[in-house]
């Protein structure tokens, strides 16, 4: 059992297992909140825990699947591509609501933390927790912050956007398709545009828009924004 | 083109965007750049989209798999932050739904604003573009003015 368990095997064919579970829940449920990535991992870190089987033999097969999310961002290059019109017509809200989006962001996450007592080197860490793990990790090192609470801060906000933002654009009457796209790309970054893909194209290439779009903005501001308010 | 062709040119524009942030040295990370890379391309129609097509959709349609692992990653990190974990998950999932909603908002009120100055620009054109007529004849431009200004 033990040589099935360190091999890649075992980290791929549970990912995949879990994630198809969680698919069929889903579908089941029709609850937006049983979202398949959550049921996944929750599955996932449940069977870790419970078979007492180590992260590190689990990750043998978890960094191949880590390996496509490189081609996968890429491919986020095709709905924007096929939404160009969209983007042209709409290029001036797009950009001042992502840079709107990022400050606040920032600032609500150094307000709140500040008011639950958060000591400084997490509160920088989890300043960048909008943005894509790669550059999330770069703004953090220059903040002074650890990488690895950075990368648990920008998993934790990427989920709770996928789960959420059908549900807050309906509590706040966000209709438009565009404005859609862009808050949840701008809040939840790759994770988030996972869910508008599932929504719609137009929600979806707006989204990945504006990961890198929010990730550079963040990156110029936060060393700016931060030291204003410790 | 053959799948595994399409794959070879998603992974190729990996590498040259992995090549532009380690080599040359752009800010950025290597996948963004990828991104950007491929849209330059397929607006410079340098790659096709059915060059890309049905790999980028096996992607996208999945794209959610592919953070699980990332996910689980979570339970590494749980020991060390014990005590401030509960205020961490609180606060990046209260901070995202404020930033969805304020971004949201922005964007849609911005939207709208630039929506009704269009809407206006197109009236004074609908207004102008009849008055230039009605010197020739006079009574149809007197209900095209009307019309559509009364619905506004």
């Amino acid at each position: 059992m033990s040589e099935f368990i360190n091999t890649p095997l075992f980290g791929i064919l549970l990912s995949i297992i879990a994630f198809e579970i969680g698919v069929w829940i889903n579908k089941k449920t029709k609850i937006s909140l049983l979202n398949p990535m959550l049921i996944g991992i929750v599955l996932v870190i449940g069977f870790l825990v419970v078979c007492n089987v180590k992260y590190e033999s689990y990750k043998l097969g978890g960094d191949y699947i880590s390996f496509f999310l490189a081609p996968a961002t890429v491919a986020l290059a095709v709905p924007l591509y096929k939404q160009l019109d969209k983007l042209k017509a709409n290029w001036l809200p797009i950009l001042v609501g992502i840079f709107v989006g990022s400050v606040s962001s920032i600032i609500s996450v150094i307000v709140l933390a500040k008011f639950a007592g958060i000591s400084q080197n997490v509160l920088v860490s989890i300043t960048p927790k909008s943005i894509t793990i790669p550059m999330g990790i770069e703004v953090s090192r220059l903040l002074g912050g650890l990488p690895a609470i950075t990368v648990a801060s920008i998993m934790i906000t990427g989920i709770t956007g996928a789960i959420i933002s059908p549900i807050v654009c309906k509590l706040c009457r966000i209709t438009d398709p565009v404005a859609q796209g862009v808050a949840t790309g701008t809040a939840s970054h790759a994770v988030g545009t996972s869910r508008m893909m599932e929504i719609g194209e137009i929600q979806g290439a707006m989204s990945s828009l504006s990961i890198g779009v929010a990730g550079v903005i963040t990156a110029v501001l936060a060393p700016i924004l931060v030291p204003l308010f410790l | 083109m053959r799948p595994l062709l399409q794959l070879a040119i998603i992974l190729f524009i990996c590498l040259a965007g992995e090549i532009l942030h380690s080599v040359v040295g752009i800010p950025l990370p290597g996948n963004v750049l990828g991104m950007l890379l491929l849209f330059l391309l397929l607006c410079l129609k340098i790659v096709r989209l059915e060059h890309v097509e049905e790999v980028s959709s096996f992607f996208l349609k999945n794209l959610a798999f592919f953070f699980l692992p990332a996910g689980v990653g979570l339970l590494t990190v749980v020991d060390s932050l014990r005590g401030q974990i509960i205020a961490i998950f609180l606060i990046c999932m209260g901070t995202t739904a404020v930033t969805i909603a304020i971004t949201g908002h922005f964007v849609q009120l911005l939207n709208k604003l630039k929506n009704k100055k269009k809407e206006r620009e197109n009236l004074n054109v609908a207004i102008l573009d009849p008055n230039r007529e009605s010197q020739k004849c006079m009574p149809t431009t007197l209900k095209v003015n009307i019309s559509p200004s009364t619905k506004s």
